[in-house]
């Protein structure tokens, strides 16, 4: 328990820190040039007396320094800015999309990738609408055939268009990478003898791992994007309702670190055998 | 990203957090195991109805459920819990050695290893004592004659004492690599002999490099099992032996290793022969 103990001794400095709008402001202001008084508070829009007695605050807390009349950051205050800045994102990336969080299963996420949720910061929530409850699933086969390089994730929903979609798109030369759970794996023995025979052609072009349980959670990574999807915690909702979508690097990186964390945990597939 | 954009966002989660010690507590013990009331609050020493009712406050946040009457922390309540952990021992980390960090130059830790300043929340700062003045010098000297396996370190300061047990190390096969100030391979070229110059150059375990910028602001060694740290005083030209933060935590030895890796980087390797 030395979190509480710990917590003695960084609690004024905390609540000081982040009970007060203006003790943020001026702290993100000096983050670009140290400055004085008379700039410094037009950047913050607050008087001066009210500016520098929070400033003394910071100075107090080790946070800011002067220098000839000039107010600016220490070491310690840039990294305190850092960290408020990385704290704040981790917590605002779960605000903006609480609906999709508090509804799903989250143990599919392990925990180091969970604290760096602020990587998906930059997403937006995608999902299904009441008049059109087919358009996820649509948009999912309108990407799949859209992509040209890469379809890499781990899925454990099945559909034939799916599949008829990957077929194609693995003969034109699209590299995948894939972990399917064994549910969706047995499909795959029996299909109609047409489509066994045309993914049999490819099973060597296919990089096919088998997640041992339910992983409760599925994902993809594209050319150029990636998505998440949770399983609902309300059984009647569907896996793809609602997901999470994004170009952004750190959102791929992401997610690339989450298909090696259930590739080390999956099975390879000789698919050709195995069918 | 602005902060105070996210701020709006999140200022009620992150008050809910730290506004109430009881609530921290509670996320605190759950994190190690799911409970019933009686014994949550036994733990968090409160009584029943407090417990219940921030444990609400933590239930409304997503951060914990219950399950058949036991309280248990969600997986975000897990994340959340390791993430305020981080921040506070980040912060308490400073105000432990407040004082050492305010009487001191403290621009030489790079920025990177500012923000993982909690790898060093256990650790303790040596002062000079009534009883012994030499206090930080003595104790260092016991801290080197404990190396086994590694010495690295950043020297911007030079005493034929710590010297003689560079040799003594470098002799003993230990690996050793050692960053110095060029006003250090200045006064090397008037104290030691060349003899024993030319041995330490010699010897296949240690390399010595030079960090080509006229002040250093940290001296600190890195052992396999230590890190011991000082830093140029505000106030007293030249001193970096007033305090020295020291501590035996393998997090802290990271951090030292990775603060060494730094200034490396940022040095060229040399022979001390060159330089006499």
């Amino acid at each position: 328990m030395t979190l509480l103990l710990d917590y003695e001794l960084a609690e004024p400095t905390i609540r000081k820190l982040f009970d007060s709008k203006l003790r943020l402001a001026i702290v993100d202001a000096l983050a670009e040039k140290p400055m004085p008084l008379s700039d410094l508070r037009r950047v913050v829009g607050a008087n001066a007396p009210n500016t520098s007695s929070k400033a003394k605050d910071l100075e107090e807390m080790g946070i800011v320094e002067r220098n000839r009349g000039q107010y600016g950051l220490t070491p310690y205050g840039r990294a305190v800015l850092h960290k408020s800045k990385q704290s704040f994102e981790f917590y605002a990336t779960y605000e903006k999309f609480k609906e999709f969080w508090e509804t799903r299963h989250l143990e599919g996420i392990p925990q180091e990738l969970l604290l760096r949720l602020a990587d998906l910061k930059e997403s937006t929530l995608m999902r299904s609408s009441l008049t059109d409850v087919n358009k996820p699933h649509d948009d999912f086969v309108k990407m799949l055939y859209s992509l040209k390089e890469r379809f890499f994730g781990l899925t454990p929903v099945y559909h034939s268009d799916y599949l008829n979609a990957l077929i194609l798109k693995v003969q034109e030369g699209l590299e995948t990478n894939l972990i399917l759970t064994s549910d969706i794996l047995s499909v795959f023995t029996k299909l109609p003898d047409d489509l066994r025979e045309s993914l049999k052609k490819q099973s060597s072009a296919l990089n096919l791992w088998v997640y041992p349980s339910n992983p409760h959670i599925g994902f993809m990574i594209g050319d150029d994007f990636m998505t998440l999807g949770l399983e609902p915690k309300d059984k009647t909702t569907h896996f793809i309702d609602m997901a999470v979508y994004s170009t952004h690097p750190n959102a791929i990186a992401w997610c690339l670190d989450l298909l090696e964390y259930y590739k080390i945990r999956s099975k390879p597939v000789n698919l050709g055998a195995y069918l | 990203m602005n902060l105070l954009d996210n701020y709006e966002l999140v200022e009620s989660t992150i008050r809910s957090l730290y506004d109430s010690k009881l609530r921290l507590a509670i996320l605190d013990a759950l994190s190690e195991q799911s409970m019933p009331l009686s014994d949550l609050r036994r733990k968090v020493d409160a009584n029943a109805p407090n417990t219940s009712s921030k444990a609400k406050d933590l239930e409304n946040m997503g951060l914990l459920t219950r399950e058949k009457g036991d309280y248990k922390l969600t997986e975000w309540g897990q994340a959340v819990h390791r993430r305020t952990e981080k921040s506070i021992s980040f912060f308490s980390t400073y105000e432990k050695h407040k004082e050492f960090w305010n009487n001191h130059i403290t621009s030489g830790i790079p920025s990177h290893l500012w923000d993982d300043l909690g790898a060093l929340d256990e650790s303790l700062i040596v002062t000079p004592t009534v009883e012994n003045v030499i206090e930080v010098h003595d104790s260092f000297k016991k801290l080197l004659a404990m190396i086994k396996e590694r010495f690295y370190g950043v020297s911007p300061i030079y005493h034929r004492e710590w010297f003689d047990l560079l040799l003594f190390i470098v002799e003993n096969g230990i690996d050793t690599k050692i960053v110095f100030s060029p006003s250090i391979l200045h006064v090397m070229q008037t104290s030691p002999t060349k003899e024993e110059i030319a041995a330490l150059d010699k010897a296949d375990n240690a390399e010595f490099f030079l960090y080509d910028t006229t002040s250093l602001d940290v001296a600190f060694t890195v052992s396999e099992t230590y890190l011991s740290m000082g830093l140029r005083s505000k106030t007293i030209r030249d001193q970096f032996v007033d305090a020295d933060l020291q501590s035996w935590n393998p997090k802290a030895v990271d951090w030292g290793l990775r603060l060494f890796e730094y200034y490396k980087s940022k040095s060229k390797l040399v022979k001390l022969t060159n330089y006499l």
